[in-house]
């Protein structure tokens, strides 16, 4: 909601400024000027370049997070077990994120990182990923999340997210020293594997069972509470649903 | 720039806008002198306008370059009279027109002087444009009832604001069809879509271009100079919104670059071979004449034609499709479209992915409808993956040749002799002077 907010703002607010100075035309020419009413039509044109103008950058917006989802299809392509898993995790890690008070910004780059955590996978041979459903791990395997900053590098409205990219998977497997939002991504990572993906061989903890076995992991207490609260939440808004 | 004599249309363009200026100053050469000691203030402000809009273009996103400032000040200086604070712009159409191109001329040299072309057939077309309008304004009609002198008489103020605006009109369209006739000659591709893409891409811009000019000249009798920057903020807000856009969809083309990347990083296709495909899709595209929607879906479907290889369990020998059974391209290529259509604004995309792999055979005798795009990215693809991406020319005689063993059969006619004109010369289907449309 804040980060909507920020948005917007920053957004729109030139574009008042813009719209001011048309108006300002306006009321020149059809008063002072004594156009009159063609003062309407002359005034029109800037306008309508204006409303283009902002039209076309909210389709290339959108046209920007459609792409991010084809990245995540790729990524269920090469792993199919993975289905829903991406989406599920930036979920958790944006409500993580906003019960942490992160800032808007930090909230999205913590959203986006448990989106995109997962793409380095998709620059690794199939049978390597798809091999780890029979319990078989290549060491290539751990590589993923260094592939998946190389890959997103260049994105620069990504940059916020690649550390968090990169350091979830250690954030995981037990306390570190990365970035708040690595740890976000971790734990909701690892929550999801266990409660839905689930091990090689199909076997899923309970809720509470694979919360327990993060707090054994000793991550951080701050941050299994705000995964707690994303749980609960989530649920509240499934029911909803 | 290519030398003169392959483009005859620029010299005629160029011939056309050195002409008016030689005959102004012959004419009116000796008025030159009061004219500035009497409008010294304004015409600095108009030449130097003039000059920065010509500096500073406008990027569309497609890559082409228009100064829309430029014009907006030549024809400002066209319509306006009175000015509050300054002398009656009381001069014929030929000082008009010297005042614009001294302008032209100093963001000619400025050009020169950072060494970049001065685009001279270009600021030719500006001036041809201007001229028209100042010719229709200030000489056309009796003495005392031109169009400029009737923006004097509070009465009909309504109508000279119509009329400025479809003069302006006239002169901006005379303008956009000589730029983009000279731009289809410097691509070598149909100048009928060149103008189309004008038309449409710019339309917003080209409107605001149209009514800004009068809109200042309408002004300038109440705020005087400063009628100049208050009708110039919605066209600079423009500015901004398009930059804003072109920015939006580099990184949108950057995105899609990167999901091209996915297979390369995984050994899956060659290195590069997707960024080569999209830039000869596109040139070929241009080449046929297909319009700017379709050349950035055509590069978008280019980059992820090979997506589909992502879901292999093993990578095909050096990744090159055209090496493939039928069968396994086909299933490439709709697991490649699957793909893409998580995203519903790529839909056009994914058809194109989808149909790369159909036979033109199929087209000719089952009536089957295959996009030209996709009939493009198959002819690039196959190319490329023949020549392995070297521009050497034994490979490129080698593919060239297999290319022609499947003409009509397997490729479209018509596409494999546009790429053999985007190969042998580098210069065919490019936009601007830059080598490809890089990142």
């Amino acid at each position: 909601m804040r980060q909507q907010v920020a948005t917007m703002l920053r957004g729109t607010g030139v574009g008042y400024l813009g719209f001011a100075a048309i108006a300002f035309s306006m009321v020149v020419l059809w008063k002072v000027a004594a156009l009159g009413p063609v003062a309407v039509i002359i005034v029109l044109a800037p306008l309508l370049v204006a409303q283009w103008a902002y039209r076309q950058h909210a389709e290339e917006r959108r046209g920007q997070e459609r792409a991010l989802e084809v990245l995540v299809a790729a990524v269920e392509a090469k792993a199919p077990h993975l289905a829903g898993h991406s989406g599920r995790v930036a979920e958790l890690s944006e409500y993580m994120a906003e019960h942490l008070g992160l800032r808007s910004q930090a909230v999205g780059d913590a959203r986006m990182a448990g989106k995109l955590h997962d793409v380095g996978l998709t620059s690794l041979p199939t049978r390597v990923v798809r091999d780890t459903l029979l319990g078989e791990t290549s060491p290539a395997l751990a590589t993923y999340p260094t592939r998946g900053t190389r890959l997103l590098g260049g994105l620069d409205f990504l940059a916020g997210a690649l550390p968090a990219i990169e350091t979830h998977q250690a954030a995981a497997k037990g306390p570190s020293g990365v970035p708040v939002e690595a740890r976000i991504v971790g734990a909701a990572d690892a929550y999801d594997l266990l409660t839905v993906v689930g091990e090689p061989g199909g076997a899923v903890l309970p809720p509470q069972d694979a919360l327990d076995a993060l707090v054994a992991r000793r991550l951080d207490s701050e941050v299994i509470e705000a995964l707690e609260y994303a749980v609960a939440r989530r649920d509240r808004a499934e029911t909803a649903r | 720039m290519k030398p003169v004599a392959t483009r005859p249309f620029a010299v005629v363009v160029l011939a056309a806008g050195i002409g008016l200026v030689v005959a102004a100053l012959v004419m009116d050469g000796p008025d030159l002198a009061t004219l500035v000691s009497t409008h010294e203030r304004m015409l600095l402000i108009f030449v130097g306008v003039v000059a920065l809009g010509e500096l500073l273009p406008l990027r569309m996103p497609s890559g082409r370059e228009t100064a829309p400032l430029a014009m907006v000040s030549g024809l400002a200086v066209a319509f306006v009279g009175p000015i509050e604070g300054e002398p009656l712009f009381a001069v014929g159409t030929r000082l008009v027109l010297l005042v614009v191109a001294a302008g032209l001329g100093v963001a000619a040299i400025v050009r020169r002087v950072r060494g970049r072309h001065a685009r001279l057939p270009s600021l030719a077309a500006r001036l041809v444009g201007v001229s028209v309008a100042a010719f229709l304004a200030r000489s056309w009609g009796e003495e005392g009832h031109t169009l400029w002198a009737l923006q004097q008489a509070p009465a009909t103020k309504g109508l000279v604001a119509g009329l400025m605006t479809l003069v302006a009109a006239l002169a901006v369209l005379l303008e956009l069809v000589l730029v983009s006739a000279l731009r289809a000659e410097r691509q070598r591709t149909p100048w009928l879509s060149a103008v189309r893409d004008e038309l449409t891409e710019a339309a917003p811009i080209t409107l605001a271009v149209v009514v800004t000019g009068p809109m200042v000249a309408l002004m300038a009798p109440v705020l005087g100079l400063l009628a100049l920057p208050a009708a110039l903020v919605p066209l600079v807000m423009a500015y901004s919104a398009v930059g804003q856009y072109a920015r939006n969809r580099r990184t949108n083309r950057q995105l899609i670059a990167t999901l091209s990347r996915l297979t390369e990083a995984g050994g899956y296709t060659p290195n590069q071979h997707a960024e080569r495909v999209a830039e000869l899709s596109v040139r070929i595209g241009r080449v046929v004449g297909l319009g700017d929607r379709e050349l950035r879906d055509i590069e978008y479907a280019a980059l992820l034609h090979d997506l589909g290889q992502i879901s292999l369990r093993d990578p095909i020998p050096d990744g090159a499709t055209v090496l493939a059974a039928p069968a396994d391209q086909r299933d490439i290529a709709s697991e490649g479209a699957r793909i893409i259509r998580h995203a519903e604004t790529l839909a056009t995309v994914a058809t194109y992915v989808e149909g790369q792999t159909t036979p033109f055979r199929l087209v000719r005798e089952h009536g089957e409808e295959v996009p030209m795009a996709s009939r493009i990215i198959k002819c690039a693809n196959a190319y490329d993956d023949l020549t392995g991406g070297s521009s050497g020319p034994e490979r490129h005689e080698a593919a060239m040749e297999r290319i022609h063993l499947g003409l009509g059969y397997e490729y479209d006619p018509e596409v494999v002799d546009a790429l053999t004109r985007v190969v042998g010369n580098s210069a065919v289907g490019r936009v601007g002077k830059e080598p490809a449309p890089s990142r």
